[in-house]
């Protein structure tokens, strides 16, 4: 086990490194000009993005700026020189081109946006899929099998920037009677929070619930014509015993299969979201910041993104070891 | 004879499946009678309908998809017509099944003793403690080294052979007075084989319960069983004690059954001679006798009844011993001496 966490670890330092030099170099191979992003669109002579470049040292060469970057993380840096240099403290991301703010505050205010939407449509998603998949398994053939393979069919068709705008003009502006997607801090107003996460909640929650609800269907489905189903219903235990301790216990190491893969693409997917509902998370922050070619801010998000996957591998293989007697983690 | 009230009987059962390619016809008006302390053996090549007529006796089926008539008489009550709680009363209990291959019998995630003491708990209203006692006790009892420790094991930890004695374990663990074994030495080697058949004879010997070993292989049937009934397509086409359907078999399939099976005893170089062509469809079966187009005594056309009568099974002389078949008993009796109890060959 510990072998385990710290082979894990070791790998999810190096895939991180990997991952920083890569964007590093991509971000510099594009055609990204920083200084004259910043330096506005009137008023922009050569001499001023001269110095732009200077102060940041945006013309140096790529491995010497990679290397104030990675060494700002453990000591913290200074940024800028003379009167306007920007003190950035460790861990230091770097500061915003735009704003000069540094980074990991920008990042630290947009994460719990992200996280709200991620966990809650998760919730909903784990909830209503797996129930609604396994349901109509147990009951295969039924109306309720028939309305989720149907709901699969449309959620999967669907998109969330479809569906998420259709629902906000429809609900929200049109008939008013669903709150504006908007986020406020849980600690502050709790239910202000819940009201103003729904709209994305039950939108992402019930498209990726198709998902689950075809998988644990077609999981459910199997397991149920295994060989120690029928060893547990030879034994006389009563329907509920057999599906519920034996079938579905065994199918939930698939489900937390598609879980990872699934919060793999809630990822993803956080960019089209915070877009579509015009929330201020980390995904929306990182499709602006490739936009204004602001490289600290591009770094941070790519680097937390493939920070959480990692993180979140781990978790699925730990839960596999925990699910699955016959699974060793090494 | 106490063939007066045996524990178990099955009285023209029929069970057939509705599929999208049709009726399967999978067990097409079978009976036979089992006691307790005796052993009945039903052969037949895969796909005969063996295992079909084993989960019926269970209640297994879904009755919504198998539609099943006759009579299963467990201790005179029909469980063809028991509503589904007393039937759970009867699995695991009264009859108790095991299976073929242990491994995927078993539920990967939970220990052996976990999946016993299940097992006991479903009949019995004690405590966790004793049923774990008990346990532990029947892993024992079937010859399993440190039971207390292999009890927290999961299936994977163990091998082939324990597997299946654990299986044994958990299907005896209530005292089951019919026991059906179906095929349960199939998938192990032959000296495991051997150890397996020995440990349920001991067991039947003690508990005194009535077994069906469902096997495709008559060498097990010869070292087990005490009656043997012959399946082909879903059918019975012969049936009497082991000592006369093995010595003195008069169906051509049993015939072709027995010269594909190594004998116990006999030396290696027995010629053996799988039989000719594939186990029919049960959708559409032959006309007439099932096994009319693999048979190679068959009398066809000209009005000939191979394919156009189904044989009855019917009692011959010998007693206690059935056979379906057209021809004339007198020419079955002369040809197995001549033909076939030397050259071992049927076909
Ligand atoms: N639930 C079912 N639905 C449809 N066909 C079935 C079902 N169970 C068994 N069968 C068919 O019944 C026939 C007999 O099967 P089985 O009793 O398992 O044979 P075996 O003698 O090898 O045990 C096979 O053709 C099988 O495909
Ligand atoms: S009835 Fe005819 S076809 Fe069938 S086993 Fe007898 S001889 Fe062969
Ligand atoms: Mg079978």
């Amino acid at each position: 086990m510990l072998r385990y966490l710290i082979k894990r670890s070791l790998i999810a330092v190096i895939t991180l490194l990997m991952i920083s030099i890569t964007t590093f170099w991509l971000f510099f191979a594009g055609s990204a000009n920083p200084a004259a992003q910043m330096c506005g669109a009137k008023a922009c002579d050569a001499a001023k993005i001269e110095r732009i470049n200077k102060s940041l040292g945006l013309k140096d060469p790529i491995h010497e700026q990679y290397g104030r970057f990675m060494s700002g993380i453990f000591t913290g840096r200074e940024i800028g020189e003379g009167a306007d240099a920007i003190k950035c403290p460790a861990p230091c991301l770097g500061v915003s081109f735009r704003t000069s703010e540094p980074v990991l505050d920008i990042i630290e205010r947009g994460l719990p946006v992200s996280a709200s939407i991620a966990v809650g449509s998760a919730v909903i998603s784990v909830l209503l899929g797996v129930s609604l998949g396994i349901a109509s398994a147990l009951k295969r053939g039924g109306w309720l099998d028939k309305f989720s393979i149907g709901f699969a069919l449309t959620g999967a068709s669907l998109q969330i920037f479809f569906l998420g705008l259709l629902l906000q003009m429809v609900l929200v502006y049109q008939l008013k009677i669903w709150d504006r997607p908007r986020y406020v801090p849980p600690s502050e107003d709790f239910l202000g929070w819940l009201s103003g996460m729904s709209l994305p909640w039950v939108t992402l929650g019930v498209l990726s619930a198709a998902t689950y609800a075809r998988f644990a269907r077609a999981e459910m489905l199997e397991i149920l014509s295994e060989d120690f189903v029928r060893t547990a219903r030879a034994k006389g235990l009563t329907p509920r015993a057999v599906n519920i301790k034996h079938a579905l216990r065994a199918s939930l190491s698939s489900i937390v299969t598609i879980f990872g893969l699934q919060l793999g693409g809630l990822l993803g997917g956080a960019a089209i979201t915070e877009t579509t509902f015009d929330m201020p998370g980390i995904g929306k922050l990182a499709v602006k910041a490739v936009g204004d070619d602001n490289l600290p801010i591009v770094m941070a998000t790519v680097l937390l993104a493939a920070f959480f996957v990692v993180l979140f591998n781990v978790i699925v293989d730990a839960m596999y070891a925990v699910i699955d007697p016959r699974v060793k983690l090494s | 004879m106490a063939d007066q009230n045996p524990y178990l009987q099955v009285k023209d059962l029929r069970v057939q499946f509705k599929t999208e390619d049709g009726v399967v016809k999978a067990v097409d008006g079978v009976s036979f009678a089992v006691e307790r302390g005796k052993t009945l053996g039903i052969v037949g090549e895969s796909g005969s309908g063996k295992s079909v007529t084993s989960l019926s006796i269970m209640g297994l089926h879904n009755r919504k998809r198998a539609a099943m008539t006759g009579e299963i008489l467990v201790d005179g009550r029909n469980i063809l017509n028991l509503p589904e709680e007393k039937l759970r009363e009867v699995r695991g209990q009264q009859v108790s099944m095991i299976f073929q291959d242990p491994l995927s019998a078993l539920h990967p995630f939970y220990t052996i003793g976990h999946q016993i003491v299940e097992a006991h708990q479903v009949h019995h209203k004690v405590s966790k403690k004793e049923s774990r006692k008990r346990a532990i006790e029947m892993l024992d009892r079937v010859g399993i080294p440190q039971p207390a420790k292999r009890a927290d094991q999961y299936p994977h930890e163990f091998s082939g052979g324990m597997r299946q004695r654990a299986m044994i374990a958990m299907s005896l663990v209530n005292n089951p007075n019919l026991i059906i074994a179906d095929e349960p030495t199939t998938a192990l080697d032959v000296t495991v084989q051997a150890q397996i058949l020995d440990l349920l004879l001991d067991l039947q010997r003690e508990f005194n319960s009535a077994i069906i070993m469902i096997t495709h292989d008559l060498g097990v049937i010869s070292q087990i069983a005490d009656d043997v009934l012959v399946m082909y397509g879903g059918r019975a086409v012969e049936t009497g004690t082991v000592e006369s359907v093995m010595r003195r078999p008069q169906h051509p399939y049993t015939w072709g059954l027995l010269s594909s099976v190594p004998s116990l005893h006999g030396d290696a170089n027995e010629d053996l001679v799988p039989i000719k062509g594939n186990p029919p469809s049960l959708i559409n079966l032959p006309s007439g006798c099932a096994f009319n187009p693999r048979c190679r005594y068959a009398m066809l056309g000209d009005g000939r009844p191979c394919d156009l009568e189904i044989p009855q099974l019917l009692q011959v002389q010998e007693r206690g011993h059935s056979v379906a078949c057209h021809l004339p008993e007198q020419e079955r009796v002369q040809t197995y001496q001549q033909d076939i109890a030397h050259s071992g060959v049927a076909q």
